[in-house]
């Protein structure tokens, strides 16, 4: 049971369907993210990710950033958004507690190995991630692979993601966020939000936030 | 995703913008400095109601918990429900 398969099962019939429209009029459909985020899972996979390894996240809000999550997923690895506006020496205390196998940030971000602990891989999402173009890019590098990726089987108390806490009484902690417990939490929220296919969820939270996280499941 | 809807997707909050989307969706979500946002908006809830009606009818009942008053029309709940 892999979050990623439930969560784009309702496509699987209407491939076409409409996911996402941004403020300018860009549209994607389930397929389009659905390839998409094959074509990352693939970059991170040649990149050593594997089930169970760290993904940290820390860029602006953009589709792309949905296809990551997605890709994270269904390679089994775990999510681990940050919020954009952490200092480096912020992000820093979160990779050496998490020690995500690769960090995804922007440019400005990346820094020099000694800021960013033993990580060994830095990649970027270019334009969409608020940078762009360099090595690492990690849009530019997903062009080259297919559309389908073979999602990695997951069981529901598998972890799908870490959420650190505000650390108002100390330190941040990261809150471990099984498979189950997303889906769980989305299929909660659906019927008591009685979402449909129908519906159009007008969306402007940040995806680094919990609630960003769990909503994201809904439409 | 779970329920193959789909998302009008911003990069961040800003009030204008909302306004302008909320007619074109059905739901919306924020957080309480978002609402705040909205209430030196005029009218503000007036679009929200507008989008609201044209949208969902069967989530009509509840706007008038949220406004004290009754928006009239053929599907106007009663006085008791509840959101």
């Amino acid at each position: 049971m892999n979050l990623f398969d439930r969560l784009l099962e309702s496509h699987r019939s209407d491939p076409d369907r409409l996911l996402l429209r941004t403020a300018d009029g860009a549209e994607l459909s389930y397929r389009d993210v659905d390839r998409i985020s094959a074509r990352f899972a693939w970059v991170l996979r040649d990149r050593g990710v594997r089930a169970g390894d760290r993904v940290a996240v820390q860029v602006e809000k953009s589709p792309e950033v949905l296809a990551l999550y997605l890709a994270v997923l269904r390679l089994g690895a775990v999510h681990l958004p940050l919020n954009t506006g952490y200092t480096a020496r912020e992000v820093a205390y979160f990779l050496e507690d998490a020690t995500p196998a690769v960090f995804v940030c922007s440019p400005a971000s990346a820094g020099p190995p000694s800021q960013q602990g033993s990580l060994p891989q830095i990649l970027t999402l270019g334009g969409a991630g608020g940078g762009g173009g360099e090595d690492g890019d990690l849009v530019a590098e997903s062009e080259a692979h297919p559309d389908e990726f073979p999602t990695v089987d997951r069981s529901p108390s598998d972890l799908a993601a870490i959420v650190y806490t505000s650390g108002t009484t100390g330190r941040p902690k990261g809150a471990m966020l099984s498979h189950g417990n997303l889906l769980s939490n989305g299929e909660v929220l659906r019927a008591a939000w009685r979402f449909t296919e129908q519906d159009v969820l007008l969306r402007a939270l940040p995806i680094y936030h919990v609630h960003g996280l769990s909503s994201r499941s809904i439409p | 995703m779970l329920a193959g809807a789909s998302l009008l997707w911003l990069p961040r909050f800003e009030v204008d913008v909302v306004l302008d989307l909320l007619p074109h969706a059905t739901s919306f979500m924020g957080v309480p400095t978002y609402y705040s946002g909205f209430s030196p908006v005029r009218n503000w809830m007036e679009s929200w109601w507008k989008a609201f009606v044209s949208s969902r009818p069967g989530r009509r009942r509840c706007l008038p918990r949220l406004t004290g008053s009754s928006p009239g029309g053929p599907d106007t709940p009663s006085s008791n429900a509840t959101g």
